[in-house]
């Protein structure tokens, strides 16, 4: 059974692989020649004022909300995909009208955020 | 297997399918119209589309058949007593709508009104759903809908503090209860092995397999029921909520998505504990589970806490909030009989229910429209300046403590008959202590409105439509307190 | 020892580390870093109780789409006020503390002393069909059709309400 996986679990080592080697090798490899100038934090050549955790827009909040409600929705096409063939021959049009209706019934919601100007950065 | 049972069983849900058009075509509409045509347009839609819903649903309302056959039954149950409670909530919202037009807090969002209406539909919806669930997956979606658009629709006055205040806090206590409610399901879906709420009899009727796990389950599953009809101990969020919410969206919650709650309720205790009917009309239960005790104690915490609390309320919406858990107490008491006279009792007092509060939350309305506050003080001298409006009030306050010759009394009375049928004396004296108590608040109100002068010597006056409403409500207040037959008569009908 | 074995040591271990980590970090957005980690252990140990699906859905949704939230929301709010909270409100810390305690000692006692009541094979063998993605959506799209209509709408009403509560101003 979880045999099936190793070609899966070969990528993701490879992933993570690729990854800490390509942030360490300049941390290796690299010549370091630090001075204070270097180190001090650069803020447009002025000395830097305040927190660097300022507080960010909420319309990243949207964003990320809209993006949470898009992602659900590809997660149940998924299952849908997967099983079409077989539930199409079974059940015929149903299985695609439902997953249209559910379809359509989304879109306008993206249609919506689209008209009220959810993706304008203003 | 077909698929076909689908499309043959999906009329059935006559209301859903109409209320689900009309939710979208409200989205449509908003966003095709131009600004000023939505605006008149969106409330007329909702209006519409509502009472459409509600005649269709009548055009079958005593349809049942074909439903034991394969198909909706499942997951879905529609029979007269759903039906009944799917009417009651369309006739609700029909008048959520019709104050919504009528309430300036609303008007003063006028920006956002294609949103405030398609939420509002979109609650409608919901709670349809809700009535008819029959499996723990649709209950569990449709109360998330409805708590989901709940949230917003308690914080849409954004520029209000307390607005948004209501909001985070229903938010963050609805999140954890239906997470508890839907651990509760995840358990018993792991103990029964489906998620029907009819199979769950099997296995709770299996003496073997009693266990402590039972009770949890069924007090996780409780907890989400509890919060949707805010019985003690579930009802912390009711008092800031309604206090911060506009007040059609305080009405809404405490008539509309209340009954939704009190049929999954019902639903949860006939489908799952109940063994059968006797021919006198008693439930005869699950003996294990106690259902009647619980529901005793729920009640009079519901009643005592609600009542008590109420009468040191200063703001006139945070008293009625209090009163509804009060209420609510009273409906569980009836609960706590287990029989079919219980049960008709409170439809009955639903009905009841549905007037007197729907009215005197559109009195609340209308004085927070013009004094621009819900405090007790700017009721004072209100019945001189406004006398329909008074008066009204008046009928229905006098209606909610439980007096003749209102409707309010007929509620309560059924109730007594079925408490004293089962004998449950100490119950029954609860219940009418606490009448006693309600009066002192609820005339307190009268007694600003009326003895009490107001410190400036402004003229308010409402107009034709908004003193019809006023009638539309008062009227049958008072008719239904003297001839009540056909009102009885058609919820009997419901429960063949 | 199996490969199963193997990888359940690997991926229980990789959850408990990046949890440990996710509650000990002071700075929030590494903690909510940590959390995504957590996450990707836990997915693999999903994947190792056969719910394939469920594994994937982890990934995609609560590492992907969940922890973006997590970390904007986190951006949202300032980190000194919770500092100064905690600072006054030391019994916090404790009660949270005793109830974690609650929780390990309640779960350890169902691990170690519990006896299932009766005999989980059966389940077991059922568990590794009903995981898949296939049977998923055969449940989804013929028993379960009309709740899966009802969550477009559930999303839909989603989508306006996280507008009106998010958007300063409407076009």
């Amino acid at each position: 059974m979880i045999e099936n996986y190793i070609p899966v679990f070969v990528v993701l080592g490879f992933a993570i692989l690729f990854a800490l080697a390509t942030v360490f090798s300049s941390e290796i490899f690299g010549p370091k020649r630090p001075t204070k100038e270097k180190l001090s934090t650069y803020e447009s050549g002025v000395k830097p004022i305040g927190s660097a955790n300022e507080r960010v827009s909420i319309k990243y909040y949207l964003v990320a909300m809209l993006f949470i409600i898009f992602d659900l929705e590809v997660i149940f096409v998924y299952p849908w995909a997967v099983t079409f063939t077989k539930l199409f021959s079974e059940f015929g049009m149903v299985i695609f009208t439902s997953m249209m209706v559910f379809l359509v019934v989304f879109e306008i919601g993206y249609l919506y955020a689209y008209k009220k100007g959810a993706f304008k950065w203003d | 297997m077909s698929l076909q049972y689908f499309f043959d069983n999906i009329a059935m849900l006559r209301s859903e399918l109409v209320i689900a058009v009309v939710f979208t075509a409200v989205v449509f509409v908003d966003l095709l119209a131009s600004k000023k045509t939505a605006l008149k347009l969106v409330p007329v839609i909702s209006l519409v589309g509502i009472i459409a819903a509600a005649i269709y649903l009548l055009t079958g309302f005593y349809q049942t058949a074909g439903l034991d056959s394969v198909g909706l039954k499942d997951y879905l149950t529609v029979e007269p007593l759903t039906n009944y409670f799917k009417l009651l909530i369309l006739f609700g919202s029909t008048f959520i709508v019709v104050f919504s037009m009528y309430s300036d807090e609303i008007q003063a969002i006028s920006e956002r009104h294609g949103e405030y209406y398609s939420l509002l539909l979109a609650t409608l919806f919901g709670m349809l759903l809700m009535v008819s669930a029959n499996d723990y997956i649709v209950l569990y979606i449709s109360i998330e809908l409805v708590s989901l658009t709940s949230y917003v629709l308690a914080g849409s006055m954004k520029t209000d503090p307390k607005s948004s205040e209501a909001s985070l806090k229903y938010l963050l206590y609805g999140a954890s209860a239906s997470g508890i409610m839907l651990f509760g399901i995840s358990i018993l879906y792991g103990l029964v092995g489906s998620t029907s709420i009819s199979d769950s009899y099997t296995y709770f009727s299996d003496i073997t397999k009693f266990s402590i796990t039972n009770f949890v389950v069924m007090f996780f599953i409780l907890v989400g029921i509890g919060y949707k009809i805010s019985s003690v101990p579930f009802h912390f969020w009711t008092p800031d909520v309604y206090e911060g919410s506009p007040t059609v969206i305080t009405a809404m919650l405490s008539v509309t998505s209340k009954a939704a709650g009190f049929m999954v309720l019902i639903r949860f205790i006939v489908e799952v504990f109940r063994v059968d009917v006797t021919s006198n009309g008693f439930w005869t239960m699950l003996e294990q589970y106690r259902w009647e005790q619980i529901f005793t104690v729920l009640a009079i915490a519901s009643m005592s806490i609600g009542n008590f609390a109420a009468l040191r309320q200063k703001s006139v919406k945070r008293m009625l909030a209090y009163s509804s858990i009060a209420h609510i107490g009273y409906m569980l008491s009836a609960m706590a009989v287990l029989s079919d006279s219980g049960l008709l009792s409170i439809l009955y007092y639903f009905f009841f229910y549905y007037l007197m509060n729907l009215g005197a939350f559109v009195a609340v309305v209308y004085v927070v429209n013009k004094t621009g506050s819900d405090s007790i003080e700017s009721f004072n001298g209100i019945g001189y300046k406004m006398p329909l409006l008074g008066v009204a009030l008046t009928i229905f306050l006098v209606s909610l403590t439980g007096l003749p010759p209102t409707a309010g009394f007929i509620g309560k009375f059924y109730i007594v008959m079925a408490m004293l049928e089962a004998k449950m004396i100490p119950l029954t004296i609860v219940f009418l202590l606490n009448s006693v108590v309600a009066l002192y608040y609820y005339i307190r109100v009268v007694r600003h409105m009326f003895l009490m002068r107001s410190d400036d010597s402004k003229k308010y006056t409402l107009t034709v439509p908004e003193n019809g409403i006023l009638l539309l409500f008062s009227v049958p207040v008072v008719i239904f307190g003297i001839y009540f037959t056909p009102i009885v008569e058609f919820i009997k009908s419901t429960l063949k | 020892m199996t490969l199963e074995t193997v990888l359940f040591w690997i991926f229980g271990g990789l959850a408990v580390v990046a949890a440990i980590a996710t509650i000990t970090r002071k700075n929030p957005v590494i903690s909510a870093l940590f959390l995504i980690l957590n996450f990707g252990g836990l997915a693999g140990l999903y994947l190792l109780l056969n719910a394939q699906f469920i594994a994937v859905v982890q990934i995609i949704v609560y590492a992907g789409a969940i922890m973006v939230l997590f970390l904007f929301v986190i951006m949202l709010l300032r980190p000194d006020d919770e500092k100064s909270f905690f600072a006054e409100n030391k019994q916090i810390k404790w009660t949270g503390i005793a109830i974690g305690t609650f929780l390990f000692a309640q779960l350890a006692y169902v691990i170690f002393v519990g006896v299932p009541k009766q005999s989980i094979v059966r389940d077991a063998q059922r568990s590794v069909e009903i995981g898949t993605i296939e049977s998923i959506g055969r449940a989804l799209f013929t028993q379960f059709l009309v709740p899966f209509e009802a969550i477009a709408f559930v999303l839909l009403a989603a989508t306006i309400g996280a507008l009106v509560l998010a958007k300063k101003k409407f076009d």
